[in-house]
């Protein structure tokens, strides 16, 4: 199954068996998504629609992460595809949110029971909590911002003389190790506040936690990267360059898009 | 005029850097003269409702600026009437910035967020806000509050502008289905806006004058849907510059007299005109440019008939004065512009035919990416049900970013294939 946000309850997918793949595609053009998607939504947005056009093999699963995002889904549900969206809220601080969250995923487990006729296996969904976390120690030089496309990371990560740190709006998934319980309530409410505890994303109301990304003393440099008709990051990025020490660099606008893309209706 | 009015906001241009209190002073005397003009000038060209309502709104964006310890800042969906209970005056992006397009001052506010980093492809109107909080001509308000509906642009502009203005903020989070869950999930931050509300005001909330804005409001939602009634057969004289104002009484401010007012204007109006079948009825989605020329063919016009924006009739729902906060929850939560593009295509095609519509132009305002996310999925479903739809990128708000002859082309083209079928 596909994914987009780090928001997504991949564990839980794992608990049916489900191997959730992070959907970053980079694609030529847009021939075929122009004709179900503004040209001026954002370019990710529209690569998803363009590479689901030529591969739709596997579900995807989204997240109301952001308002292309959540379009995206609706246009791919219009075009026959298999889309499952959920409900992200905007806030983590607000105990009903957390709350809200649990029953988007309880509703996920009951869809996926119905739809596979299995079970939500609670081994699994623990086992699946061991992948490995990106650890760097000592200086490194982080890729932030919004989503970054696989070859382009890639790239970077070869060029780069030092260790390169994924925290992309994708990139800085963690989730810790749950509790011993099998009261699958109890596991979702701590599961949705786990996932809503991450280091949050532009879309989240309170987003203090982000200044900690740009605060540790290891970090040598940012290369920034905006996507062309996202509008969370760009003054993230203005702001970071005026008042960080270290080297900010925003060369990727045209991250998910081919070049040459200009602004404006004209 | 329209050269007078260029001059002004180059005036107002020029001194918005070095200078923003003078800029802010020429725009209170713009508005204020506007607002005089429009009272005692512009009386024998207009219908009595849309005297009123140009009065009314003209005085509220005064507000902004003359009172700003006494208002705060929203957005378009918040529900205001929390406001209306304590007397704060809300000023919203929509309608200050479309103020800024008036005052032909806009570019410069855009220009000037866009220089200190904020994305061109922003939506225009929340760029113009923006501009004018950071350039200190908009001062700082009492706090700002507002709702994740219908827009990322809020989550971007009320975070920044709090963090900038050093003001408080609240965000009501308002998720896309309507179930048990969700509507607590609303109410339970409704009741904590009105702690905030209480708090920040320093004033306790008085939930007697909350359930009399209920009352009201509700009084004018009957009065505004026996309007909508005598629209759907009659030719009501209407313009561009009347629907965005509609915008204000449809939104943040319902349920205050002045609304009530309005909408008691706008159907002793309707209830003299005669029914009339015979001019192109169109139903217009989202704002509507109505500074643009090509959109002026609709000015009370002897051809056309501009029956409605969507976002005028995006939530008229009848509330319940004895649960305040949770029929506010439903009002918000039923918004059709929260949810799918589904919900508001089927939202706008019932109206269609409720209206007797003959086409409806779906117009992309620049940086809205539910609206244009959305164009595909309502064309398709308005077209299936034999409703021409005339799909128009746009910018609501900045009169740059336009490019008229195509857009006069496009909508003239349209017009025309109208007519030949009436």
């Amino acid at each position: 199954m596909k994914y987009v946000c780090k928001y997504t309850p991949v564990e839980l997918l794992a608990a049916f068996d489900l191997k959730a793949e992070l959907l970053n595609p980079a694609v030529d053009n847009y021939e075929a998504s122009d004709q179900h998607i503004h040209s001026n939504m954002c370019s990710y947005s529209r690569s998803i629609v363009e590479a689901r056009l030529r591969d739709y093999s596997d579900p995807i699963i989204l997240t109301t992460c952001c308002d292309s995002i959540e379009r995206t889904g609706e246009v791919l549900k219009h075009l026959g595809q298999k889309v499952y969206i959920l409900n992200l809220p905007h806030t983590n601080e607000k105990c009903c949110s957390k709350h809200l969250y649990k029953m988007e995923l309880l509703k996920l487990i009951n869809v996926l029971s119905k739809t596979l006729n299995k079970e939500f296996n609670v081994e699994k969904f623990f086992a699946s909590f061991n992948a490995e976390a990106e650890d760097i120690s000592g200086p490194y030089v982080s890729v932030m911002g919004a989503r970054v496309n696989s070859d382009l990371l890639e790239l970077i990560k070869n060029e780069s003389p030092l260790p390169i740190k994924n925290i992309t709006c994708t990139g800085i998934r963690s989730a810790a190790k749950p509790p011993q319980t099998d009261n699958t309530d109890e596991l979702m409410k701590w599961y949705a506040d786990t996932l809503l505890s991450q280091i949050p994303c532009m879309k989240m109301s309170d987003i203090s936690k982000r200044r900690d990304l740009a605060a540790d003393p290891n970090l040598c440099g940012i290369i920034y990267n905006t996507v062309n008709f996202c509008d969370f990051y760009a003054f993230e990025y203005a702001r970071l360059k005026s008042t960080l020490k270290v080297p900010v660099l925003n060369e990727f606008k045209t991250a998910h898009s081919p070049p040459n893309t200009e602004y404006g209706w004209g | 005029m329209s050269r007078i009015l260029k001059k002004f906001g180059q005036l107002v241009g020029s001194n918005i850097e070095k200078q923003p209190k003078r800029a802010q002073n020429l725009l209170k005397f713009g508005y204020a003269f506007s607002g005089l003009y429009t009272k005692y000038c512009h009386a024998k060209r207009l219908l009595p409702y849309q005297r009123y309502s140009a009065v009314v709104c003209n005085s509220l964006i005064r507000y902004s600026l003359s009172d700003p310890e006494n208002s705060a800042v929203v957005n378009i969906f918040f529900p205001c009437e929390l406001l209306h209970a304590v007397g704060i005056k809300p000023g919203f992006v929509e309608g200050f910035s479309g103020f800024l397009n008036g005052a032909h001052c806009e570019r410069f506010f855009i220009d000037y967020i866009e220089n200190a980093g904020m994305p061109k492809t922003l939506c225009s109107y929340h760029k113009a806000l923006l501009g004018a909080a950071f350039s200190k001509v908009l001062p700082k308000p009492k706090f700002v509050m507002y709702t994740t509906m219908a827009c990322d642009a809020n989550s971007i502009t009320f975070r920044e502008l709090a963090d900038f203005w050093k003001i408080p903020r609240f965000i009501v989070d308002i998720p896309k289905s309507i179930d048990e869950d969700s509507i607590k999930y609303v109410e339970e931050q409704l009741k904590q806006a009105v702690s905030f509300i209480e708090e920040q005001a320093n004033k306790k909330f008085d939930y007697d004058k909350l359930k009399e804005v209920i009352r009201r409001e509700n009084r004018s939602r009957r009065l505004y849907k026996e309007y909508l009634k005598d629209l759907s057969v009659k030719y009501i004289p209407n313009s561009a510059t009347s629907e965005m104002y509609k915008l204000f009484f449809t939104h943040v401010l319902s349920g205050t007299e002045e609304a009530e007012k309005y909408f008691a204007l706008l159907l002793a109006d309707a209830e003299k005109m005669e029914k009339s079948s015979d001019r192109i009825r169109i139903l217009w989605c989202h704002t509507i440019p109505y500074w643009q020329k090509s959109i002026k063919v609709f000015n009370n016009s002897n051809k056309y008939q501009l029956l409605c924006l969507d976002l005028n009739f995006d939530a008229v729902i009848e509330l319940d004065e004895k649960k305040p906060l949770s029929s506010l929850a439903m009002k918000l939560l039923n918004n059709h512009m929260n949810g799918s593009a589904q919900r508001r295509a089927d939202r706008i095609l019932q109206m269609a035919k409720y209206l007797n519509a003959d086409g409806v132009v779906y117009f992309n305002h620049w940086g809205c990416k539910k609206t244009l996310g959305g164009a595909g999925i309502a064309k398709k479903i308005l077209k299936e049900r034999g409703f021409p739809v005339l799909v128009l990128d746009g910018d609501g708000c900045d009169r740059e970013n336009v490019n008229e002859g195509q857009m006069k082309t496009r909508l003239e083209a349209f017009l025309e294939i109208l007519g030949a079928k009436k």
